[in-house]
This record gives C-alpha cells, sequence and structure tokens, in this order.
C-alpha cells in the first residue's frame, strides 16, 4: 500500500512541473540577491565564504516552502485526502508517502542551493559541497517531517502561503541553528562531522520529530475523516 | 453497552460536572477574590514595601513584574500541552477551549516578558535586546505562542480539522520548548549579562525575595483566573453556537 501510495504522490508531482521549477527558481533568487547585496555593501571574499552557511541555509527555508505548501494543497483539491481515507487507507502511510516525497525533492534542492552558492557566493571544494551535501540530507529529514504534517494542518485554510512559514519556522530553529553550526565547522576545515555534537543534535531532532511527526498525522487524518 | 463506551459515558459526566465547576459559586467568586487580594498584597510589596535598588533605581520594580510573567508563560504553556493531548485523545470540547485560552494568554505573558525585559534591560545595560541564550529563547517562546494563535484566528469559525491541528501544533510547540532552552545554550555565547539566577545574583535582601515571591505567585493565581474566564467565554460561545 505505501508504494502504492508513494507511485501516486510521484505522479502528481510530475504533473505540477511549474511548482518544482518554481522552488528551483526560488533558491537561485535567494542566492543570488543575498550575493548580490552583501558584495555591495563590500564583504570581501574571505568574509563571503564565512556568510556560505547562513545564505545557503535562508534559501534553503524560502525555496523549500513551495515544495511543502503545494504537496498538501494537491491533496485537498477536490477533496482527494478524504476520499482516499473513507477507502480504508491508513493515515500513517499517506502522511509518510507525502513525507518521503517532500524529503527526496527538498533534499536535491538543498545540493542544489550548495552548488549555486558555491558559483554565486564563494567557490568550494568539492569535498566541502558533498559534506554540506550530508549535513542537509539529515536536517531535511526534521525539516520534512515539521514541514508536512505543519502543511497538513495549514492546508485546509484559506492563507495557507502565509500560515505555513509563520507557524513552522519558528519550530525549526533549534534545527536551523545546529545545521549553521555543523556547516560553518565543514567550512572551517574540521571534518570530523560524526563526533560533533551539532551533528548529532541534528540526528536526535531528525529522530524524535520524524517519529512524532508520524504519530500525531494518525490523530490528524482522523479528523479528515469525519 | 460495551466497555468502552461505559468508560466514556463516565469520562462524558464528569466533563460535564468540570464545565458545570466552571460556573460554580467557588470560581465565580473565590477565585477572583483571591487572584484581587494576591495582586493587591503583591503591588504593595512591590512598590511600597521594598525600597528603591541602589544602582537602577525605581526600573528595577519592572524585574517582578518580569519573573512573575515568565513562570505564568511556563506554567501556561504546560497546560497548553496537557489541554492539547487530552482533547486529541477524548475530543472533548472542553480541553480544546482550555487549551486555546492557554496559547493565547501564554502569548500575552511572553509578550509581556519581552516588552518588560527590553524596557529593565535598557535601563540597566544600556541596550534594547542583546542575542543571549535567555533571551533568545524567551523570543522563540514568543515566535512559537504567535503561531499558535495566528492559526486560532485564521479561520472564523472552529471546524473540528482545525482543533485537531491547533492541538497538534500545541504539542509540538510544548515538546520544542525545552529544545530550545537547552540548544540556545550551547550556541556561541556573548558576555551574557542576564541574571543566571536569583540566589547566586543578588536579591540578598529578604524584602526582595519576599516582594518577588509575592509577584510570582501573583501572577500564576491572576493566570489561572484569566484561564477559568477565557474558558468559560469559550464554552459559552460554544453552546451558543449549537
Amino acid at each position: 500500500m505505501y508504494f502504492c501510495l508513494l507511485k501516486k504522490d510521484w505522479l502528481c508531482l510530475s504533473r505540477s512541473p511549474g511548482t518544482i521549477a518554481a522552488a528551483f527558481g526560488l533558491a537561485v533568487v535567494c542566492t543570488v540577491i543575498s550575493g548580490f547585496c552583501f558584495r555591495r555593501v563590500g564583504v570581501s571574499d574571505f568574509e563571503m565564504r564565512g556568510l556560505v552557511p547562513g545564505v545557503v541555509w535562508l534559501s534553503f527555508l524560502f525555496s523549500s516552502l513551495a515544495i511543502l505548501s503545494q504537496s498538501m494543497w494537491l491533496e485537498r483539491r477536490n477533496r482527494a485526502l478524504e476520499a482516499c481515507l473513507s477507502l480504508g487507507v491508513d493515515g500513517g502511510k499517506v502522511f509518510f508517502s507525502k513525507l518521503t516525497i517532500n524529503y527526496l525533492l527538498i533534499s536535491i534542492l538543498g545540493l542544489f542551493i550548495i552548488v549555486a552558492s558555491s558559483l554565486f557566493i564563494s567557490p568550494l571544494e568539492v569535498g566541502e559541497v558533498m559534506l554540506l551535501f550530508m549535513i542537509c540530507l539529515l536536517a531535511s529529514g526534521g525539516f520534512s517531517a515539521i514541514g508536512t504534517l505543519l502543511a497538513l494542518v495549514s492546508g485546509a485554510y484559506g492563507g495557507r502561503e502565509f500560515l505555513l512559514p509563520l507557524i513552522l519556522y519558528p519550530l525549526i530553529i533549534p534545527l536551523l541553528a545546529a545545521s549553521i553550526a555543523c556547516s560553518h565547522q565543514v567550512l572551517s576545515g574540521d571534518v570530523s562531522l560524526v563526533n560533533d555534537f551539532w551533528f548529532q543534535f541534528i540526528f536526535l531532532f531528525d529522530l524524535v520529530f520524524i517519529s512524532l511527526s508520524w504519530y500525531l498525522s494518525d490523530f490528524l487524518l482522523s479528523f479528515e475523516r469525519q | 453497552m460495551s466497555d468502552n463506551n461505559k468508560i466514556l459515558a463516565v469520562l462524558s459526566d464528569n466533563f460535564r460536572l468540570l464545565e458545570l465547576l466552571l460556573h460554580s459559586r467557588g470560581f465565580r467568586y473565590l477565585l477572583p477574590a483571591i487572584t484581587l487580594i494576591s495582586v493587591l498584597v503583591a503591588n504593595y510589596f512591590v512598590f511600597i514595601g521594598v525600597p528603591n535598588e541602589r544602582v537602577m533605581g525605581a526600573v528595577q520594580r519592572l524585574f517582578y513584574f518580569h519573573v512573575g510573567s515568565a513562570f505564568s508563560v511556563y506554567f501556561t504553556l504546560g497546560v497548553l500541552f496537557l489541554a492539547s493531548v487530552c482533547f486529541l485523545s477524548t475530543r472533548v470540547y472542553l480541553f480544546d477551549a482550555l487549551a486555546r485560552a492557554a496559547g493565547e494568554l501564554s502569548f500575552v505573558l511572553a509578550s509581556a516578558v519581552l516588552l518588560t525585559g527590553i524596557v529593565w534591560g535598557h535601563s540597566a545595560w544600556n541596550v534594547w535586546w542583546r542575542w543571549e541564550p535567555r533571551l533568545v529563547s524567551m523570543l522563540i517562546l514568543w515566535l512559537l505562542v504567535m503561531a499558535y494563535s495566528v492559526l486560532r484566528a485564521s479561520s472564523r469559525f472552529d471546524t473540528e480539522s482545525l482543533r485537531g491541528g491547533a492541538a497538534v501544533l500545541g504539542i509540538v510547540s510544548a515538546i520544542q520548548v525545552p529544545i530550545v532552552v537547552y540548544s540556545v545554550k550551547l550556541m556561541p555565547q556573548v558576555a551574557q549579562l542576564h541574571p543566571q539566577a536569583v540566589s547566586s545574583q543578588g536579591l540578598e535582601d529578604s524584602n526582595y525575595i519576599v516582594a518577588l515571591l509575592l509577584a510570582i505567585f501573583a501572577m500564576l493565581i491572576f493566570s489561572v483566573w484569566l484561564l477559568v474566564v477565557r474558558t468559560s467565554h469559550l464554552l459559552l460561545k460554544e453552546i451558543i453556537q449549537d
């Protein structure tokens, strides 16, 4: 059943290329504008390197919102979610398949942003890009979990475009801080991430919030069945 | 009647009792009386009972409202968490009303903590804001409860979906609070100006300690009274709409 739902979500995604284009376009725009603004005030090349973690994660936050808000909107259109749940499909599996697709797309978006930052902010070595992508893969788990859950919450109401960032961003501040700390460490030359506290913090954050989101999604979707 | 239905019937009767209690004379007269007396006594001690602080002068008296509000914020967040869990488990509207009241009140109290802290901080340290752990964690907490309040206000009518979504957000936000407080302390530190603990940095005079304890108690009981009033209001609104 999970793989059927995954296939369904993949098909929905493939039929909305505008959303994917918007997310990647927004990522480029955020990165370029950040680079332009900082260069304009006379920030040196060396200082720009220190700004890379902040710019990467800021662009990541803004651009991934397009993917998250659209994911649940498609489900709610024509009451498709209610129809799916009324057929007896497990709410947890519906949520987890949506989470998987969001995670995959957001991780690819993260790699794209890292490469764009290497181009427009400060050049990065291949090893640094790979390590930053590894951090992105880990952080995307917790971010996708909370984001998908809150997209489910906010998707039911008009004005979801402003509601989702308003309720999502305060919740992921610890994850954001840990990701920036890890990224800064990588760019400073410290590659021994596994023993690093902030890296372990991201891992634990993912563990707690993926489990919590999965558990709470069942309760949330039970309100949809009524 | 099955065992589960019997249990639900008993719980439902208890919750109706609880609803009646909120409109009983005890809550309608006794609680406001206790609140009024506590607030008056606390204000007497804060404004008249304790002398001006040696360095900061009269502005230091904001400290009592600041600390009292901070304690009340954590109390109302605990109520928000428990009420949200109870609502998701039982679907009884009383818990949703209590959660909504707690969320709104914690937003107001967190705003009071930040505003009094900013004014007192500027007087004491000549800065409006510093990126210190305690200030940052309260700011993030304020953002969390603001998000909850915005969600509750986003729809004119409280549908079941909105209530369920709000309960989920309340639980996730409350769980986030200890994570935020812990992780912020581990971030790169600026020289901390905010007092770390009352017992280790001042308030050696017993008058100050008594005033502080009275202020904390008064704020807590005031928060309880406001919770009861707002929850009653929401319950009555629901009855009228039904």
